[in-house]
């Protein structure tokens, strides 16, 4: 893609079995307001279904892992907790294989609560698998459909703080989190509780995961940053 | 490299992460037969500049969903025409008129089918069940049955499923006038279940959903016109 030409973002989405209208099938399902935040910030999303295989990778400028279903504890060596949701192992072995790729090839990528969380596992990281029942942590926020806000304090120096300041409200509804980011740096805690609230890698041109969804909370500079970095990828 | 293959979306209101909000939607075996056939499907959603869209593409599918405004062919609403939505039909007209312009590989499915038909000046039965002539043409309300559908002998589908399919039908609303394209498609009732445009590179038109039954051929034949 040359420099004129707008972005093409991958965004990750999952698939169920969905009900509507007269219908119940297994149906591909996401949030509009992940696309619409990137045609906003002046990208070209197209979404990628679970069981898609890593050749997208050389068809986008820039991937988005999206949030969705609790990733399976198998993959951060830990047995189901009884709070962990139905798992979608196809769509963890797609992501991991997109994740590992963009990484690979230096691809800009943004992971976000879901997809943040997968990016840690990724990278040798560890999750705590429901959050109301982890000391310390039992009053965190909204999950199981409720949102609530909080702050997180950025870490200077960091990507994310160049981009955002050293300071942001967050949005919250997760109920699992990460323990542990593998071999990726931490660049944001959640103000009340130090949370690990986002990452990124190192040596990259763009690979950032937050908890929250910036999309829900029109943090436009984030998303911006993200597709910028993917133009003239 | 494999063809990049778009597919369009619906947006529904569904509870999903929280009550009641908008969620781009498509059944999962759409992807799933462009990928079995070699492709490497990616989703569509609305927007409003097709042109950016269609410059990534190698060939697209317009999906089956909703029923289309019928003002659009010059009737007006029938009572059991419910639920369309004017953003979707402009979207998909657009992509259909820019994809044709291109000459991109087209495949439309059931509602793409019926809004392939209206832009090329076609027009639509509003509801089969009471259409006469059509009463018993298929199951609708969430329901399948299947049919024979008799296919042009020297058509492009008739060469790649033979002169004679069984289609499925869930549908509610059929082609009455399938304007400047040719039909090459019929069931026992002479509803119009598949039509092309003549001299196009490969473009396939069908009432029923191939990608339900394993009609892999049709995908192959959009895959391998896409490279």
């Amino acid at each position: 893609m040359s420099d004129a030409s707008s972005p093409v973002i991958g965004i990750t989405c999952p698939s169920r079995p969905t009900k509507w209208a007269n219908w119940e099938l297994d149906a591909v399902v996401l949030p509009t307001t992940y696309h619409k935040m990137i045609m906003q910030c002046g990208g070209i999303p197209l979404l990628i279904p679970p069981g898609c295989n890593s050749d997208v990778i050389g068809r986008i400028d820039g991937l988005l892992i999206a949030g969705g279903p609790d990733i399976n504890p198998e993959l951060y060596d830990q047995n189901n907790g009884p709070y962990t949701l139905e798992v979608y192992p196809e769509q963890d072995a797609s992501e991991i294989e997109l994740i590992k790729s963009a990484m690979d090839n230096n691809i800009p990528l943004l992971c976000i609560c879901r997809g943040f969380q997968l990016l840690c596992v990724v990278n040798g990281g560890n999750l705590y698998q429901h959050l109301p029942e982890t000391e310390g942590y039992e009053n965190h926020g909204g999950w199981n459909g409720g949102v609530t806000e909080h702050g997180v304090d950025i870490i200077e120096g960091t990507k994310l703080e160049q981009i955002m300041g050293s300071h942001a409200n967050a949005n919250s509804t997760h109920h699992q989190g990460v323990c542990d980011p593998g071999n990726l740096s931490i660049s944001a805690y959640s103000s009340h509780d130090n949370l690990i609230e986002a990452v990124e890698k190192k040596g990259l041109k763009f690979c950032i995961g937050v908890q929250w969804h910036p999309e829900r909370i029109n943090h436009v500079s984030l998303y911006r940053a993200f597709i910028e970095s993917a133009r003239g990828s | 490299m494999r063809p990049l293959i778009g597919i369009t979306t619906s947006v529904n209101y569904q509870d999903y992460e929280t009550s009641n909000q908008p969620v781009v939607m498509l059944p999962a075996t759409y992807p799933k037969a462009v990928k079995d056939a070699g492709g490497i499907p990616l989703l569509l959603s609305e927007c409003d500049d097709v042109d950016e869209l269609l410059d990534c593409l190698d060939g697209l599918v317009i999906s089956g969903g909703r029923d289309i405004n019928p003002n659009l062919y010059n009737q007006v609403v029938h009572e059991k025409t419910l639920n369309f939505s004017d953003e979707q039909d402009e979207w998909e007209i657009s992509l259909i008129k820019g994809a044709i312009e291109r000459g991109i590989p087209l495949l439309c499915i059931c509602r793409g089918h019926q809004l392939l038909c209206v832009i090329r000046g076609g027009e639509l039965f509003q509801d089969l069940p009471t259409t006469k002539g059509y009463e018993e043409h298929g199951a609708t309300g969430g329901q399948w049955s299947q049919h024979v559908v008799k296919l042009e002998p020297d058509s492009l589908i008739s060469k790649l499923l033979g002169n004679e399919v069984i289609g499925n039908s869930g549908h509610h609303q059929g082609v009455s006038d399938a304007g400047d394209l040719k039909v090459v498609g019929r069931t026992s009732d002479g509803l119009i279940e598949a039509v092309e445009l003549e001299d196009y590179k490969f473009l396939i038109s069908t009432q029923w959903h191939p990608e339900m039954l394993s009609q892999d051929a049709i995908f192959e034949g959009l895959i391998q016109a896409s490279m």
